[in-house]
């Protein structure tokens, strides 16, 4: 198995339950690494690879509830499924509020977990892609000069090259050289493309980031 | 103490007695004798006579007035004439005396009053004393009883934690549910183990024999359980109904102020003892009570009304009823409350009446469920007396 496979992560106390996990999903080609503890798994760094947490609500120590929010808390960003012996509704809503993907009551289906599973994952998936995307165009928008950036911010306000050259006491012939690099540098397809990488960047350094 | 000792101690009161008589009379001699003529004789050995009484009782007091009648009649009545009394002192001589006698009984009678008084002020004191001991211990052995009363609160609380038990329950459910959990996930592996291209016989039989370990382990729990229900086999003694009753008021008691429920207790006055498991039984008000509490707290308006009654009926059985003015039952759940896990509670865990019913057929009485006239339910049962069970 290649090591940027997708990998479970399953925190449960009773060793039957944990192994039982482990076997189900080795038979579906599902990579899994078990734990007693939800400290135990705090140890273990998780890869950077797509995965997920399936974590027992009842834990000893600290209940999983209080886990999920020790591991927002470390910045661990990863989606969890909880598994509980009984449906408590106000935990389930409790849970899914503070951001868990799912909420299976013991003994779940297969299907239910390996469904629930394939969703976290690719939640995952796309949440790392997000990231390295966010980390990709700042690194993009880092290697523009300040007049490159001024030129971007005009262009995406909608102003034309001529309006731009006015604007910035400069010739059209200059701005049309910096808009040029501004859509090199950003590796921007078409100008409504960068009109979005501009919005994603503002978005980004006010801090607004999408949840799970 | 020596015998020479004991005399002695008897001896010295009286030498101080009588020499207190012959002192105070000779005081009175002396001083009267030197301020002669200017004083009249006899007011000084008056004081004297008193003064011997008031101190030395009767006998000094005798012994005073003879001194005293000798010295005025050999010194004061004529002049230097020896110890002879005239027949002219005579009434003079009565006039002394008597006054003397009556003024010594008076004093006399004065000191004993006073010691009588005395005496009651001791008295007083020693029952006061002996009162306040009574008292303190009445305070400890009351103490002691609100301790015991406490404790078989403390007790009872316990009991019912362990009994209502949406604890246990759970506690139960989860200790089954873990290997059943395991059962059915190593199931559904040792299907795909089966089901894969070609099928990994291996891996399936794994799957297999942790199945069977978990189903051992699932029934390990239910035998644990079977034996803690056999551990708590019922203690069955001749019991009064009303104190079981009491005994579960008291716990409820905050429980009905909190949720502003008027109790009336109708308990029939020499209703025959039933035989029972006072534990279990009281286990069996408690949940009665505690889901007409529950009832009633469901309900905005009209008044909260618990009745708790006990009487003997022509059977020989006795019935206690409780009975709630709260949501009431739909007739046709009158029976089906009574089946284990049926709950119209967010947090019930809906065991309460089926443990109660079996406790009470456990006990060859009945407990069922009616409707009231007016709102709210009744719950019933019996049970036979010491007399119908001998
Ligand atoms: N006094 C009552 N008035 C109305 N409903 C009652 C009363 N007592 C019991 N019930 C009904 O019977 C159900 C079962 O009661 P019980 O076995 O004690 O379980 P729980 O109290 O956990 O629900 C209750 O959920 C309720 O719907
Ligand atoms: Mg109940």
């Amino acid at each position: 198995m290649k090591a940027t496979e997708p990998i479970v992560y399953v925190v449960d106390d009773d060793a039957a339950v944990r192994h039982a996990i482990k076997d189900l999903l080795e038979s579906v080609g599902i990579r899994s690494e078990t734990f007693r503890s939800g400290r135990e798994f705090l140890v273990r760094k998780p890869a950077d690879t797509p995965s997920c947490l399936i974590l027992d609500v009842r834990l000893p120590g600290s209940s999983g509830l209080e886990f999920q929010r020790e591991l927002k808390a470390a910045g661990f960003e990863i989606p969890i499924i909880f598994i509980t012996g009984h449906g408590d509704i106000p935990i389930t809503v409790q849970a899914m509020k503070a951001g868990a993907v799912d909420f299976l009551t013991k003994p779940f289906r297969e299907q239910e977990l390996l469904d629930a599973i394939h969703k976290a994952v690719d939640r995952h998936r796309e949440r790392l892609q997000q990231v390295s995307d966010a980390a990709k165009l700042r690194q993009c928008y880092e290697e523009l000069t300040p007049r490159e950036r001024e030129v971007m911010a005009l262009v995406t306000r909608g102003l034309l090259n001529k309006q731009i050259a006015a604007e910035l006491g400069t010739s059209e012939t200059t701005v049309k050289i910096h808009r040029g690099q501004v859509m090199r540098k950003m590796k921007a397809e078409s100008l409504a493309d960068l009109v979005r990488m501009a919005d994603r960047i503002a978005q980004l350094s006010k801090g607004i980031s999408q949840p799970f | 103490m020596s015998p020479s000792d004991e005399i002695k101690a008897r001896i010295a009161p009286l030498l101080f007695k009588y020499g207190l008589a012959m002192l105070s009379v000779t005081l009175a001699f002396l001083i009267t004798r030197s301020l002669q003529p200017t004083l009249f004789p006899t007011p000084l050995f008056f004081a004297a006579i008193v003064i011997s009484t008031w101190y030395g009782g009767i006998g000094p007091g005798v012994v005073s007035v003879l001194l005293a009648t000798l010295v005025l009649d050999s010194y004061f009545m004529s002049p230097v004439r020896g110890f002879t009394a005239g027949n002219s002192d005579l009434p003079y001589l009565a006039q002394f005396v008597l006054p003397a006698l009556l003024s010594g009984w008076f004093t006399k009678k004065r000191k004993d009053a006073e010691a009588a008084l005395k005496d009651a002020r001791d008295h007083l004191d020693a029952k006061v004393q002996e009162r306040t001991l009574q008292l303190q211990s009445e305070i400890v052995e009351r103490k002691r009883a609100e301790e015991s009363v406490h404790k078989t609160q403390a007790d009872l609380a316990h009991l019912t934690r362990v009994m209502t038990m949406s604890e246990l329950a759970t506690s139960i459910a989860h200790e089954v549910n873990q290997p059943l959990t395991a059962i059915v996930t190593n199931g559904a592996a040792g299907m795909r183990w089966l089901a894969a291209e070609p099928p990994n016989l291996e891996r399936a039989r794994d799957s297999m024999s942790r199945m069977i370990s978990e189903g051992n382990r699932a029934s390990e729990v239910i035998k644990r359980i079977r034996a803690l229900s056999k551990k708590t086999s019922p203690h069955k003694s001749a019991l009064e109904i009303d104190e079981v009753i009491q005994d579960v008021l008291a716990l409820v008691g905050t429980e009905l102020v909190k949720n502003r429920i008027a109790l009336t207790c109708d308990l029939q006055r020499g209703v025959p003892r039933v035989i029972g498991d006072r534990i279990q039984l009281q286990q069996v008000l408690l949940n009665l009570i505690i889901n007409s509490i529950e009832a009633m707290a469901e309900i905005a308006q009209g008044p909260r009304e618990l009745l708790i009654k006990s009487e003997a009926r022509d059977d020989g059985q006795v019935v206690v009823r409780v009975r709630d003015s709260g949501a009431g039952i739909d007739p046709k759940d009158l029976e089906e409350i009574f089946e284990g896990f049926y709950t119209t509670k967010a947090e019930g865990v809906g065991i309460g009446l089926s443990i109660s019913r079996n406790i009470v057929e456990a006990h060859g009485g009945r407990l069922w469920a009616s409707r009231n006239d007016g709102r709210g339910a009744t719950f019933q049962f019996t049970l036979p007396t010491a007399e119908t069970t001998t």
